[in-house]
């Protein structure tokens, strides 16, 4: 075996074994005519990625059926884009509290702090989604990541800000990991989805005052409204959806609820562990996650099943 | 399915199994000599895209063949390809047309005024 074989075989691992044992030869004989057509003698750094990006995607796609991911990523893309809106109204700006002295410090530009940012970039994650610019909605996504990251460096540097919890930035960083898992349904789900969202998290917000002359931090969300008794509640009720989903056979979409509720149960989990005295809501919700992570095991494996008796798989 | 519009990799494989089957390697020639140097396929992309089109039953794999040690294997266009092609380039035309009428029907004094700036 030549060298640039050995190579070639080294990245090919990064496929599935079953794919390989379909593939690999074809694929390794297309490459080593490509290159000895370049007259190359090790794989080019193109070909390195394109090939580490696509056997990562056949992976992924072989673990997690695609209808799953794409509406884990449409429920994603819906409710992280809602809650920037409304965040960023609410935290970001919040042009009605200009005279909350909390207010007063407002560490970038006209807005409270650098989160804008973040939420901008869903925003646009949206939009470019709506227009049909999938590809470009991507990228924004995946910049929402890098701002994330960005943010939580910066936080660092600077000796933090006013607001913009660590519970948000990992929250839509999560939210932005299942939106670039797969490719949201329907522009129209999408935007009812937006829409059914941000009008719920408005009304709750409205009825909480959060859009009074006082200025509510984004950490009021995690605390109230989102708070570790809410969203354990909120688990349980989607576990409970879940199952009633697969009693109806309804393999995909309890595998969408369960899959789109981690980054949640995420939240909840962050929520337990910084705060004391809750142990009987932390165990209940604790069994609650662990369930649900059963059932998204159980219907993968179910589904994966079926993909393996379906020869055209 | 029918009502996507195709990406632009998916189009030249489709295209260039159209004038008959070939192996990886054939296809990425064909391809990048169809759009004269534009579309250069990297193996992964097009093994991920024939992949695709064989779920959709688009293209079909149409035996193997050992040169020199390596597997050639190659593929052909299905007649559902062959229809899911068709389809596609009558879009493309209609978008065509639609967009030419619009570039004729530009009123001549604002080609003037701007013909007279440059």
């Amino acid at each position: 075996m030549s060298t640039l074989e050995a190579r070639y075989r080294a990245l090919l691992r990064v496929y599935p074994r079953a794919w390989r044992a379909a593939n690999e030869e074809a694929v390794l004989g297309t490459l080593l005519d490509v290159a000895d057509g370049e007259g190359r003698l090790s794989p080019s750094a193109r070909e390195t990625i394109a090939l580490l990006g696509n056997g990562l995607a056949t992976r992924l796609g072989a673990s997690l059926p695609a209808p799953v991911r794409d509406g884990v990523a449409t429920v994603a893309l819906a409710t992280g884009a809602a809650l920037s809106l409304v965040f960023f109204l609410a935290h970001g700006w919040a042009p009605w509290a200009a005279r909350d002295p909390m207010v007063v410090v407002r560490t970038f530009g006209p807005f409270v702090n650098p989160g804008v940012l973040l939420y901008a970039a869903w925003l646009i994650a949206l939009a470019l989604f709506l227009f049909g610019w999938r590809r470009a909605a991507r990228i924004a996504l995946a910049a929402s990541v890098a701002t994330a990251i960005g943010l939580v460096a910066a936080s660092h540097v600077t000796g933090g800000w006013a607001g913009l919890s660590s519970t948000t930035i990992g929250f839509l960083g999560l939210l932005a990991l299942l939106g670039l898992g797969g490719t949201p349904v329907a522009p129209r789900m999408t935007l009812v989805g937006f829409g059914v969202a941000t009008a719920a998290l408005a009304g709750v917000y409205a009825g909480l005052g959060v859009f009074g002359a006082r200025y509510h931090g984004d950490h009021f969300f995690w605390l109230v409204p989102a708070g570790i008794s809410n969203l354990g509640i909120a688990l349980v009720l989607a576990l409970l959806l879940a199952s009633a989903l697969l009693v109806a056979r309804n393999d995909t979409a309890a595998a969408v609820v369960v899959i789109a509720s981690l980054p949640w149960a995420a939240a909840w989990a962050v929520g337990s562990l910084t705060s004391r005295g809750e142990e009987g809501m932390a165990l209940l919700v604790a069994t609650a996650v662990c369930a649900s992570l059963l059932i998204g095991a159980t219907t993968l494996r179910r589904a994966a099943a079926v993909a393996a008796a379906d020869p055209s798989h | 399915m029918a009502d996507t519009e195709m990406r632009e990799p998916t189009l030249f494989i489709l295209a260039s199994l159209a004038s008959g089957q070939k192996h990886g390697y054939a296809m990425i020639h064909d391809v990048a000599a169809l759009s004269d140097g534009r579309v250069r396929l990297k193996v992964a992309t097009l093994y991920a895209a024939l992949g695709r089109l064989g779920t959709q039953g688009l293209v079909a794999p149409a035996g193997e063949e050992s040169v020199d040690g390596r597997l050639r294997r190659y593929y052909a266009l299905t007649e559902p390809g062959s229809e899911a092609l068709e389809r596609e380039l009558q879009r493309i035309e209609a978008n065509a047309r639609q967009l030419r009428s619009r570039l004729q029907a530009r009123p001549a004094s604002m080609r003037a005024a701007l013909g007279g700036a440059a």
